[in-house]
């Protein structure tokens, strides 16, 4: 392929792969790191890439194996889904395609900036600043069950949200 | 709580939050494998994540040169993360430029190009040899050799130079940005508006620049920074401490907490310097081999393919020894100075020398060359500096007085000469 196009079609998937990455990493700024350098790999391999197909394939399973070498680096203690998985939520977001994900991306947007202040701190520590569970429970004085029963508030709460304004949109 | 006694949701955000047991990863796999409301709730969950992250790093960006991120600074409030997010806001907002394909206006243009220098701009165009006087927008720029450098000027007049093995991210929508991901930095900056300093992005450090001249010198653990003119703040990622750096001084921020930031005045110019390679690789190119046999510890030129622009392509055997930070800012090169060089080879072959240089109030100064053939295999070079040319060629520009060297690089062009280099040594022309 040529380099152009190629770099359109990663482009215009960066959603889909990243939301493809982000159960593997489980860190946004990690999530974001791979994309870039599997990009500069892919624009390396160009002349290797048949189409876009190819080209998604290929960046696929490279985004992948970068990110479990991250967590070989990063961390410890490394529990991940296994490939199966991992390939079945990739045709999940395949299924849902890139702007069926790129709208609904623009509505969790909104949905963000009207979340209560607490509740956008919590999921700010949590997604932004990528702490732990527990790091999150102790900022902010919770045991860590309550920390949960109030992530998942915020998750169906926004869930609802974008519901909203996808069917009024 | 027994796994199965967790939503869905429950189980992920545990999982996903590092407070998943393994009993609940192979419940939650089960239930991935199977259910495909399931996946469809991991997918949600990935792009709510990914919409919190991209929505908070937008709004820190924005807030960054502020008074309020500023003060958030000063009071170490978190400090890593705010860089971190902003650095990633502006690789987004790259990306979303990439993608929309529009014109934009150029922000800045290469004023100086040398060697192999690459550009993926918007669009994810990418241009593989950039030439003088393009006009750029935002984008990345790579100096993929030793003897690569460019300058980009700005539309208010300040230039920024990499040189040798650096990549930078470099964006101005109003406050310029520049992510230095690795590699050496010269700037010199003009006055920046009230509020929206330059700010660079290391991996270990954050500067704020409101106008001044300074080096920067980024790795993976340090961030070396040393200004010629002005003050330029510096924020240790690692815990948030900030030291303003003024003229003629020098700091360096590292991964470690233990050491104190702070500025340390720079020394006084020297004349003089010998590498010490007994000591290790650090600073070199090459491969380090340890004393033995005889022979003392030296450096052994490893192969490198190079594709000068519109030429075919040549494989060198180079080696490079860049001068320790504690003589980069001190070493002057006189017209009377000497480069001397200890090295041998398999076969009798013109040696090929670069000096790469700064100059002595900061910026990136050029790449001068020298090509002797020694007269054995076992050989020891003493050239006068002014021996040295710019662009490889007699008729070039010799080496002003007063230049301060950073990097000496020794290769052969063509097949392996066997090359090696025990010692390079910088004298003053009264030294023995």
């Amino acid at each position: 392929m040529i380099q152009d196009a190629l770099l359109k079609t990663l482009l215009d998937a960066r959603l889909r792969l990243c939301a493809g990455l982000w159960p593997v990493l489980r860190d946004t700024h990690a999530v974001e790191d791979i994309f870039q350098v599997t990009l500069l790999r892919a624009v390396a391999e160009a002349g290797n890439l048949r189409d876009e197909d190819h080209a998604l394939a290929w960046a696929r399973v490279t985004a992948r194996r970068l990110a479990i070498d991250h967590l070989r680096k990063h961390q410890a203690r490394m529990v991940v889904l296994d490939e199966q998985t991992l390939d079945l939520l990739d045709a999940e977001l395949d299924q849902r395609g890139d702007d069926v994900i790129a709208e609904r991306m623009d509505a969790l947007k909104r949905c963000v900036e009207k979340l209560p202040e607490r509740s956008r701190r919590l999921v700010d520590l949590r997604y932004h600043e990528n702490r732990a569970g527990q790091a999150i429970a102790d900022e902010m004085r919770l045991s860590l069950d309550a920390l949960y029963q109030a992530m998942r508030r915020v998750h169906l709460a926004l869930r609802q949200c974008v519901e909203n304004q996808l069917r009024h949109s | 709580m027994k796994p199965t006694e967790h939503d869905t949701l429950d189980l992920l955000l545990r999982h996903t939050g590092g407070d998943g047991t393994e009993a609940d990863a192979a419940e939650l796999s089960r239930r991935l494998k199977n259910d495909p409301t399931a996946r469809a709730e991991l997918c949600d969950l990935a792009l709510e994540a990914l919409a919190v992250a991209e929505q908070s790093a937008a709004a820190v960006a924005v807030g960054i040169g502020t008074p309020v991120a500023s003060a958030r600074l000063r009071a170490g409030w978190q400090t890593w993360l705010w860089p971190l997010a902003a650095a990633a806001a502006v690789v987004i907002a790259a990306v979303i430029w990439m993608q929309s394909g529009r014109d934009a206006a150029w922000v800045m243009r290469a004023a100086e190009v040398s060697g192999s220098v690459r550009w993926t701009g918007q669009g994810g165009s990418i241009v593989d040899s950039l030439t003088k006087d393009t006009a750029l927008g935002g984008g990345t720029v790579e100096t993929a050799s030793d003897d690569a450098a460019v300058t980009l000027a700005f539309r208010d007049g300040s230039l920024i130079t990499l040189m040798a093995h650096s990549a930078a991210t470099i964006s101005d929508d109003g406050q310029k940005q520049v992510h230095l991901r690795e590699g050496n930095l010269s700037a010199d900056v003009r006055p920046q508006q009230s509020g929206r300093p330059m700010i660079i992005h290391t991996a270990t450090a954050v500067l704020e620049v409101v106008g001044t001249r300074f080096d920067v010198e980024s790795g993976a653990a340090t961030t070396r920074l040393n200004v010629d003119e002005g003050t330029v703040r510096m924020t240790r990622l690692v815990d948030g401490s900030t030291v303003d750096v003024p003229a003629e001084h020098q700091v360096v921020a590292s991964l470690s907490r233990a050491e104190k930031l702070g500025a340390v005045q720079r020394l006084t110019p020297t004349l003089n310097w010998r590498s010490d390679l007994s000591q290790g690789a650090k600073g070199t190119d090459g491969e380090w081999l340890p004393a033995e046999a005889g022979l003392p510890a030296r450096l052994k030129a490893l192969p490198k393919l190079v594709t000068p622009a519109k030429r075919e392509p040549v494989t060198l055997h180079h080696v490079s020894v860049e001068v320790p930070w504690e003589f980069l800012q001190t070493l002057q090169l006189k017209s009377d100075s000497r480069l001397r060089l200890r090295g041998r080879m398999t076969t009798l072959t013109p040696v090929e020398i670069m000096l790469n240089t700064k100059r002595l109030r900061g910026g990136f100064a050029g790449n001068y060359f020298a090509r002797p053939t020694p007269a054995s295999l076992d050989w020891q070079l003493d050239l006068p500096i002014t021996e040295f040319r710019k662009w490889q060629s007699e008729a070039g520009e010799p080496l002003p007085d007063g230049l301060q060297l950073r990097r000496v690089v020794i290769y052969t062009i063509g097949s392996d000469a066997g090359l090696e280099i025990e010692q390079v040594e910088v004298v003053n022309g009264s030294t023995r």
